[in-house]
């Protein structure tokens, strides 16, 4: 009997390819910190669900892989790809230049003093932008959040938009894997206590900041697998959990913990869409 | 201000004047829109997401599907649409519309508050198990028997006649590519020839637990996207008895192995799926060479298109050792005649009245 083909399909080919292409970007330019990113990349879908007046300008602060940059361009007249880190930077240019992005520019430069006069923007995204900071003694992951929000704020134009998703701090499976509906956490990077978020806190800040209208979501298993968005509010939650196809214990166990206003304990990761 | 995708939900015939943003739960992210590499067909790497959208009585009242514009999503959204409306199919397909802008196609259905059948499907005993399949066999029969009439094509005239060895061409060619023998392709080609051809019928193509739902006491069909890709009958009823055997199996803890490997070790898990093949074969009137070639046309097709799709080889895989084991059936016995008990055509049983 012979052995299959490893080699898999065209598409499947194709897509290890892309993967090898980027795997080397980033080593040749000293990148070794691992993003999370679903292989198909669809937290650019976010894009579909923004209420915003204009669609010219973009800034996307502390891009990473510069994943969601690729995404954004595909939208905006033009968009910004921003990061305190100069090899994230390069690795940005190159790949944004391998997928022959035209309209992005790199910059290497900190979220909490951004480069921009006031009102640049239409919209501004900061996906994990804190798992990606550095940290030091003297300042908390909150103040950190809380300087990015204040400047994402001062450079959005009147009508304009953020997106925003960070680590759920009240993620009960981040410490009882059990408790998971796909079971433990998968390496969503900086899902750590330090650099999580409350949906309370989250909501304040960007009310602190400036935003008049806060729309928060559950994100659902994990950031590295965003699989669902899911509003936060009671009544969400529960259409969410309640599907028809949700029957073993441990659904009927999350949709009492749903029912008992607990949902904020259910899921890994928050989004918060921001608009002025 | 509305989101692109609101935008295009309305265009779509949705009123959605009454609707907050907190009624719109993103499902099923899989993929970006645009997709980042542009293929075309059904591959999963243009798969997109869904919405669930929430009426103002706090249930859901629609379900959309969201996927990168393509011809083939939009002939895909057009033949659903086209099946929903049809008297003979609105009880089995749920009414679709769909809209298409930006990039971005949207297909609209009335979202059905029932169970899906692989929630149902650990609560049945035996009788009930083997009933609800053939319920469910039969609704997909009925619509493949409609599709002539609801899309108005030549292409799917009725009376139309498939043959096994060139509708099974493209999943032979794909064998010798994935290190197939000469010999094993030539028996295959052989039970081929001797099932000779038979009257076309539309599949739905992924006859599975998760795409049938049990709401208002009838069996409602989903998933469309390659519905008339295959058009050899007993391909969805095969696929059907296969996935739910293996959900079954599970249910049960016992272990993982194909339906064809049950049957041949005599197991009584394969035994309910045997009574509802056996009654669609016989309701398409077999003789026993096309009973065999119509169940091994499944084998071959539902394993190479899995890799034709691009699907990681852990899915492709254990379907392909099956056409292994079906070859050694053939040579080794029992041979697929005798453990589909096809011996001929009189002896296929018909449907039980249930």
């Amino acid at each position: 009997m012979n052995e299959l083909d490893s080699a898999g399909s065209r598409p499947l080919r194709m897509w290890q390819e892309r993967l090898e292409n980027l795997r080397r970007i980033e080593r040749e330019v000293g990148v070794n910190v691992e993003v999370p990113t679903a292989q198909l990349e669809p937290d650019g879908n976010i894009l579909w669900m923004l209420e915003i007046e204009e669609w010219r300008s973009a800034l996307h602060v502390m891009g990473g892989n510069a994943a969601l940059t690729c995404a954004i361009a595909n939208h905006f007249e033009e968009v910004v790809y921003l990061d305190s880190r100069p090899s994230f930077a390069e690795l940005a240019r190159r790949r944004l230049a391998d997928e022959g992005v035209l309209n992005a520019t790199v910059r290497v430069g900190d979220p909490r003093a951004l480069p921009y006069a006031d009102a640049s923007f239409d919209w501004i995204a900061a996906q994990d932008a804190l798992d990606a900071m550095p940290t030091d003694d003297a300042t908390t992951p909150w103040d950190t959040m809380k300087g990015i929000l204040t400047e994402c704020r001062r450079v959005l134009r009147p009508g304009g938009g953020l997106y925003v998703r960070a680590a759920n701090r009240h993620d009960l499976g981040t410490w009882l894997p059990a408790m998971s509906a796909r079971g433990p956490r998968q390496g969503a990077n900086g899902n750590v206590p330090g650099a999580a978020v409350s949906a309370r806190w989250l909501r304040n800040a960007l009310r602190d900041a400036g935003f008049s209208d806060v729309r928060l979501y559950y994100v659902e298993p994990t950031r590295a697998l965003p699989m669902a968005l899911i509003p936060a509010t009671r009544k969400a939650v529960a259409v969410y959990e309640s599907r028809g196809h949700l029957a073993s214990a441990s659904a009927r166990f999350r949709r009492l913990m749903a029912g008992a206003r607990l949902h904020a304990s259910l899921y890994s990761a928050l989004v918060a869409l921001a608009y002025l | 201000m509305k989101s692109k995708v609101l935008r295009l939900l309305e265009a779509a015939g949705l009123q959605l004047e009454q609707q907050h943003w907190s009624d719109l739960i993103l499902l099923h992210n899989g993929a970006r829109i645009p997709p980042l590499l542009a293929f075309r067909g059904d591959y999963v790497w243009n798969w997109g997401f869904n919405l669930l959208i929430i009426g103002p009585r706090g249930t859901p009242t629609h379900f959309a599907k969201c996927r990168a514009a393509s011809p083939e999503v939009h002939r895909a959204t057009q033949l659903r649409v086209s099946l929903s409306h049809d008297p003979a199919c609105s009880d089995v397909v749920p009414t679709t519309w769909g809209a298409e802008h930006e990039g971005l196609h949207i297909e609209i259905s009335r979202y059905l508050p029932g169970q899906m059948y692989d929630a149902i499907l650990p609560q049945l005993d035996d009788r009930a198990w083997t009933e609800s399949m053939r319920q469910i066999a039969e609704a997909a029969d009925r619509v493949s028997r409609r599709v002539p009439a609801s899309l108005g094509t030549n292409a799917t005239s009725v009376g139309a006649r498939v043959h096994f060895r060139s509708e099974s061409a493209r999943a032979l060619a794909r064998l010798a590519d994935l290190g197939f023998e000469r010999t094993e392709l030539d028996l295959l080609a052989d039970l081929f020839d001797a099932g000779g051809s038979v009257e076309l019928r539309a599949q739905h193509g992924d006859l599975w637990a998760r795409n049938i739902v049990r709401y208002e006491k009838q069996w409602w069909l989903l998933d469309f996207d390659l519905f008339g890709q295959v058009q050899v009958p007993l391909y969805d009823t095969c696929h059907l008895v296969s996935t739910s055997t293996d959900q079954r199996a599970r249910n049960l803890r016992r272990p993982a192995k194909s339906w064809l490997a049950r049957l041949r070790e005599n197991d009584v898990l394969a035994q309910p799926g045997l009574e509802v093949i056996r009654a669609m074969a016989a309701r398409e009137a077999f003789t026993s060479a096309e009973f065999v070639a119509a169940y091994v046309y499944y084998l071959v097709e539902s394993a190479t298109r899995h890799y034709d799709r691009g699907a990681p080889r852990e899915h492709w895989e254990p379907a392909i050792s099956v056409v292994r084991l079906a070859l050694d059936c053939e040579r080794n016995g029992p041979t697929l005649i005798e453990l589909l008990r096809a011996t001929d055509s009189e002896s296929i049983v018909s449907p039980s009245a249930g």
